[in-house]
């Protein structure tokens, strides 16, 4: 009886903690985001490397497209960028814990995360394309029917394979990682890949260890890039108008031309 | 005076009553055989006065000192408990000998530790400690050990592991050596040599108690013995009242059993 | 080269967190033990009922916890994401010490301690110069067992985003390089079999002796 009556103690506890966090959520967003930001004086930063939006060049510099537009609003901002490399998959946790203020790595927008957070309007373009090995190439390029396909778990690749017609017949995994996704094809534990068309052109093709294997954009509905903040977050509208101005003084697009982005700049 | 008593001791494990009073007394130099078949208690008795167990009732005295009366409840300090607990030593059935130390290690642990408590230890450190293992060395030889000073008790027969448990013991110079059987661990060959190391002692008029199933052993050796049976103390005489006449139908029994 | 110096790197996260770990969660597990086989009922149970969460629950979930929940039940972001993984080792592994510790004491024969109250030892040299160094044999080889398990368990870190070396892998492996994410490998190999060797010698050293 005694340790039965543990138990249940040890388990109240447990969804007391639960209930906790809950109300915590919502009586963050009344208090001011930006504010908390400001007093700060840095904007933490969550991303994951990815070739060309994060990455560190020869020098060991962090460096991308979205580091460079990161820093730019910053400056606007007025605060200092802080850039925390983070585990894809606890990104909203991290968000939530405040370890971070933003997820600023290329995060396509959709409605779920459009519900969870506070997403800024869109700024760049993509689309999933499906990477095989080259020989495979006209076997799924028209066809993914019985072939195992691979994505990262909860990315816009996973979403897409799991709702697409096109995908309906073919044994799909959600794994680790984008780069899981590709080992996997490397491997030939599966057949195809469902990746981020800018991760595609950075880690496909001669001069890489997946020069096997080829790429195929077979031009599915395209996704929007977004900057994610803490739900009900000020810091969006600040930062949407940043990037207005951004766009109107010519920063933005000089950015993406070093990074060779352009085509898909979508920023109005 | 007497140099043990023990008065109206009970002991009870739960509901199981173990020791339903028992009184006995011995002089200096005197040797006791507790004979009984198990579960009479004897094995209790040893632990009860030596402190391993709790007695729930009664008193025991040693040289006149009551050293223990379970009626009084108070907290005895530690140091107190050593003082008392030195009175006795105590010869376990399965040696219980520190492994992980040789030989002469075993027999110089307790004795060292206890120096330390003199005033003047510092000073004298190498002297006591010399005398210490001086004494030890003289013991192990007595028990023809002098050639296994530096062996570990995994390296040694259990006769051999015996005769260092008892050096052990003496090392402290107890005024009363208990043995709980001392042989029932060993193999029949062994037992002879442990029988001989008690009979030494005896002729140095060493005070002993012994419980042991060695009914022989028990004739030659002890002055006194006495039969339990079922926690208490059936017959309390010379080998040859308790042996030869016993008045009990239930020592004659076990007399007859085991002869 | 340039691939090699960032997993450097990044195993310098795995090694801070092993040593660190050990050094803090070896006390930490014997006062663990002390408080689990205390006679106080209350704080053993308090022990128990603590090890219980920390073994039950995935060490990948202690550092979720660990590092998020202070942001996200206090407001109060948790500063240091290797401070946090550090906690987080500690404390799960001082309780799988604590237990191994239980083990090797409660394993010790009465005897020993009998043999030591009548020779008139206190308790305290009882447990200092008697069962402390039998305990101590006795647990080397689980702990060898549940430290080489550490050194492989370090790279948990990177879920919370501590940069150790398979998160510094990865990151080639996003850029189309496989073979430094195959190579951590290499790391986690030496430092096991250095680990190996130093239990392998200490067990010997205490092999003078059979209990």
């Amino acid at each position: 009886m005694k340790k039965f009556l543990a138990i249940a103690a040890a388990a109240a506890m447990l969804i007391a903690a639960a209930g906790c966090s809950q109300t915590a959520n919502e009586t963050e967003g009344t208090a001011s985001d930006l504010a908390y930001v400001k007093d700060n004086g840095m904007l933490k930063i969550g991303y994951t490397v990815i070739n060309p939006l994060n990455y560190t060049d020869d020098n060991g510099e962090l460096t991308g497209f979205e580091t460079d537009f990161a820093a730019a609003v910053c400056e606007k901002l007025g605060v200092e960028p802080e850039f925390h490399e983070i585990d894809w998959n606890s990104k909203e946790m991290e968000l939530e814990a405040k370890t971070i203020d933003c997820i600023w790595n290329g995060l396509t927008i959709d409605e779920d995360r459009k519900a969870a957070m506070s997403i800024t309007t869109p700024y760049l373009e993509n689309r999933q394309v499906l990477i095989m090995r080259a020989e495979d190439e006209a076997k799924y390029t028209d066809s993914v029917d019985g072939a195992n396909v691979v994505a990262e778990a909860s990315s816009a690749g996973d979403e897409l394979a799991v709702s697409d017609e096109f995908f309906a017949n073919a044994n799909y995994t959600d794994v680790q990682s984008q780069a899981t996704a590709l080992m996997e094809v490397a491997a030939g534990t599966a057949d195809v890949a469902v990746i981020d068309y800018v991760m595609a052109t950075g880690s496909v093709g001669e001069g890489t260890d997946f020069d096997k294997l080829t790429f195929v954009d077979k031009d599915f509905e395209s996704e929007q890039y977004g900057i994610a903040f803490r739900k009900g977050s000020d810091i969006t509208d600040e930062v949407n108008s940043i990037i207005t101005e951004l766009v109107n003084d010519g920063t933005l697009k000089e950015i993406a031309d070093k990074y060779e982005l352009t085509p898909l700049l979508i920023a109005e | 005076m007497a140099i043990l008593e023990v008065r109206d001791l009970y002991k009870s494990f739960g509901k199981t009553e173990v020791l339903k009073g028992i009184n006995f007394s011995m002089e200096k130099g005197e040797i006791i055989a507790v004979l009984g078949s198990s579960g009479s208690g004897k094995t209790t008795l040893l632990r009860c006065i030596n402190f391993l167990e709790t007695a729930t009732s009664g008193k025991v005295f040693a040289d006149g000192e009551c050293i223990l009366d379970a009626s009084d409840k108070k907290k005895i300090p530690a140091a107190e408990m050593r003082r008392r607990q030195l009175n006795f030593g105590l010869v376990f059935q399965s040696f219980n000998l520190f492994p992980q130390y040789n030989v002469l290690e075993n027999v110089t642990l307790a004795p060292k530790l206890l120096a330390r408590e003199n005033p003047d230890f510092k000073q004298r450190k190498r002297e006591l400690f010399a005398g210490i293992e001086d004494n030890a060395r003289e013991l192990l030889s007595r028990v023809g050990l002098s050639d296994k000073l530096d062996n570990y008790p995994c390296e040694l027969s259990g006769g051999q592991q015996q005769r260092v448990s008892i050096s052990r013991a003496l090392a402290l110079d107890p005024k009363i050596l208990f043995f709980d059987e001392p042989t029932s661990a060993l193999d029949p060959e062994l037992t002879n040599e442990i029988l001989k190391v008690i009979k030494d002692l005896a002729q140095k008029h060493m005070t002993m108690v012994i419980v042991t199933h060695e009914i022989e052993f028990a004739r030659n050796v002890a002055d006194r013995i006495i039969f339990m049976n079922e926690g208490k103390v059936l017959e309390d005489g010379t080998p040859e009242e308790v042996i030869e006449h016993p008045k009990n139908e239930r020592t004659k029994a076990f007399l007859s059993k085991m002869l | 080269m340039e691939q090699w110096l960032s997993l450097f790197e990044g195993f310098k996260y795995n090694l801070i967190l092993f040593f660190v770990t050990i050094l803090c969660a070896v006390p930490l597990g014997l006062l663990i033990t002390f408080c689990s086989m205390s006679k106080f009922k209350p704080l053993s149970f308090v022990s128990k009922v603590f090890v219980w969460i920390i073994r039950g629950t995935p060490l990948m979930l202690q550092l979720f916890v660990i590092y998020y929940a202070p942001g996200i039940l206090f407001n109060t972001p948790m500063r240091s994401r290797l401070i946090a993984a550090i906690i987080a080792f500690i404390v799960n592994y001082a309780s799988y010490f604590s237990e191994i510790y239980r083990g090797g004491i409660e394993g010790i024969p009465k005897g020993q301690y009998e043999a030591g109250q009548v020779l008139g030892l206190t308790k305290t040299q009882v447990f200092t110069k008697v069962v402390l160094f039998q305990v101590i044999k006795r647990i080397v080889p689980p702990m060898g067992n549940e430290i080489m398990t550490l050194v492989k368990d370090t790279s948990l870190a990177r879920i919370i985003g501590v940069g150790e070396i398979m998160m510094s892998a990865e990151r080639f492996s996003k850029e189309g390089l496989i073979w430094p994410l195959f190579s951590t490998g290499l790391f986690f190999l030496a430092m096991c079999g250095i680990l190996t060797i130093l239990f392998g010698k200490l067990e010997k050293k205490l092999d003078y002796y059979k209990s």
